[in-house]
């Protein structure tokens, strides 16, 4: 090279290494702020969740530890209501049976707001007691799958209490499936929960992307504050199937 | 750099094929067209290898040349898997269809096909660039993945390291277009490119590295 070549040859480099700089700087920007967005994502979801488990939680123990007992009294008062006539006698009985039936609704409604057993003896019992009663309700055969006891923070079992929860509802309103299965399995450092229905199925990620419903973005915001992952696989006419794949 | 060096340097897209071959079958479809891409530049390096050897420079020219616009094709295809074009197919086969038209110019003008076509190169770089950082931000921005775990963080970088320094010596090139320069000027410009390329082509392998496998679903039923 000629010195002019050479010069010409060295204003090259020298730009060259200042584009490398800018996209050294570009990737370590993007790295960070992309670090921070995801964190500032996950509080917020953490929050929301944390709030409408907490308002749950309220309002489920205000029904039943409040109204609860007092329905208790004003039915033991009915019942202790003199009374003259025959006709006197049955309004009496019948609204003794209203009132047991509110009591009875009331514990539902408060269940399902925040489900008892979930919180005395653990997920496993919790989707037990789930899948009975929607077993009785509906005509979809549930097959729950669960060989060892699993316990695991209560947050955590609330998430996943959750999710089946959404799954249950959505093969029920949606799929026209007959039978749903369920498995709940611990690994060494994971819970595996699957699902699967024989419904007539859906393309997820269209509709994940519709925002219609809550259910499906409810499912991917729980996965994604225990730090999971969900898979969900499913073709039109070959039913539904769930992996939630989180870590603990 | 000796050819021989660099030629072996350049290999290093070959990790890529034997990763993409191994994983093949087990990975999304939106990352076909980055391995047959991967094939076709080892190919391309390979051929262009020995036509260097034997001396047929014209030949090798030409094949550059068409290889450009290949490689436009199949990287524009890979972002619109991607979602670049919101997955609008007409708007994927009509950007193709421009590039296709300015590469036709530019194989005959200002020098005829045998010769490289530059001003195709400097714009269809340009565009991949405009392309790639568009769907950087689009695409790996909004994805909640760790980024280093993330396939498309690193495929999209490569291909964004590599083309900013590709224009750059291109437009080098370029700006000395009809003036008499020495081999060892080309050759020098030629390296920025050739040291790019390695770097990208390993980020590249770390990439398909990263891929994740489609979930097998132990039959539930
Ligand atoms: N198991 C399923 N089988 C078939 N289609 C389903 C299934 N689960 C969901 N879908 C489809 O996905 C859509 C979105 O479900 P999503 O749970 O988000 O909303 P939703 O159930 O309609 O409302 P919400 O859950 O808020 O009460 C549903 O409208 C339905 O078309
Ligand atoms: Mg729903």
């Amino acid at each position: 090279m000629h010195t002019q070549e050479e010069e010409f040859y060295r204003a090259i480099l020298i730009v060259a290494a200042v584009v490398g700089t800018i996209l050294l700087y570009f990737i370590i920007t993007a790295i960070r702020y992309h670090r921070k967005s995801i964190r500032m994502h996950k509080d917020k979801i953490q929050a929301e969740i944390d709030t409408l488990e907490n308002e749950r939680r309220r309002i489920a123990s205000d029904l039943h530890d409040e109204l609860g007992p007092l329905l208790s009294a004003v039915k033991l008062q009915i019942n202790n209501i003199e009374t003259v006539g025959e006709q006197d006698q049955q309004l009496v009985v019948k609204s003794s049976q209203h009132i047991d039936s509110i009591i009875q609704k009331l514990r539902e409604i408060s269940n399902n707001l925040m489900p008892n057993t979930l919180l005395r003896k653990g997920l496993k019992s919790g989707i037990e007691e789930l899948a009975e009663t929607y077993k009785k309700a509906s005509r979809l055969e549930i097959k729950f799958n669960c060989d060892q006891e699993i316990r695991l923070d209560q947050n955590k079992e609330i998430n996943l209490y959750r999710i089946v929860q959404e799954v249950l509802h959505n093969t029920i309103k949606h799929s026209g499936a007959n039978l749903l299965l369920i498995s709940l399995r611990k690994d060494d450092n994971r819970i595996l929960l699957a699902t699967a229905d024989n419904g007539k199925g859906f393309d997820y990620f269209s509709k994940s992307k519709e925002l219609k419903g809550l259910g499906l973005r409810n499912l991917q915001s729980r996965t994604e504050v225990m730090g999971g992952e969900l898979i969900c696989n499913s073709q039109p006419g070959k039913g539904v199937t769930y992996i939630f794949d989180i870590p603990v | 750099m000796t050819n021989e060096v660099q030629f072996i340097l350049s290999l290093c897209i070959g990790f890529t094929v034997i990763i993409g071959i191994v994983k093949f079958k087990r990975i999304d479809r939106s990352y076909y067209p980055f391995f047959y891409l991967a094939c076709i530049s080892l190919l391309v390096e390979i051929i262009s290898y020995v036509l260097i050897e034997k001396e047929m420079y014209d030949e090798k020219t030409v094949m550059i040349n068409v290889f450009c616009f290949i490689e436009f094709v199949f990287y524009t295809w890979l972002f619109h898997l991607w979602g670049l074009f919101n997955f609008n197919r007409r708007l994927f086969i009509f950007i193709n269809l421009i590039a296709f038209l300015m590469w036709l110019v530019f194989s005959f003008y200002p020098e005829g096909f045998t010769k490289p076509n530059m001003y195709f190169r400097v714009i269809y770089a340009t565009a991949l660039l405009f392309f790639a950082v568009t769907t950087f931000n689009k695409v790996v921005i909004q994805d909640r993945a760790p980024l280093f775990k993330n396939p498309k963080f690193w495929i999209i970088l490569g291909i964004i390291i590599f083309f900013s320094f590709y224009l750059l010596s291109r437009t080098a090139s370029l700006s000395l277009f009809g003036i008499d320069t020495s081999r060892q000027l080309r050759r020098g410009l030629q390296e920025v490119i050739n040291y790019s390329n390695l770097i990208v082509n390993l980020m590249f392998a770390i990439g398909a590295l990263c891929i994740p496998r489609k979930k097998n679903f132990t039959g539930l039923f």
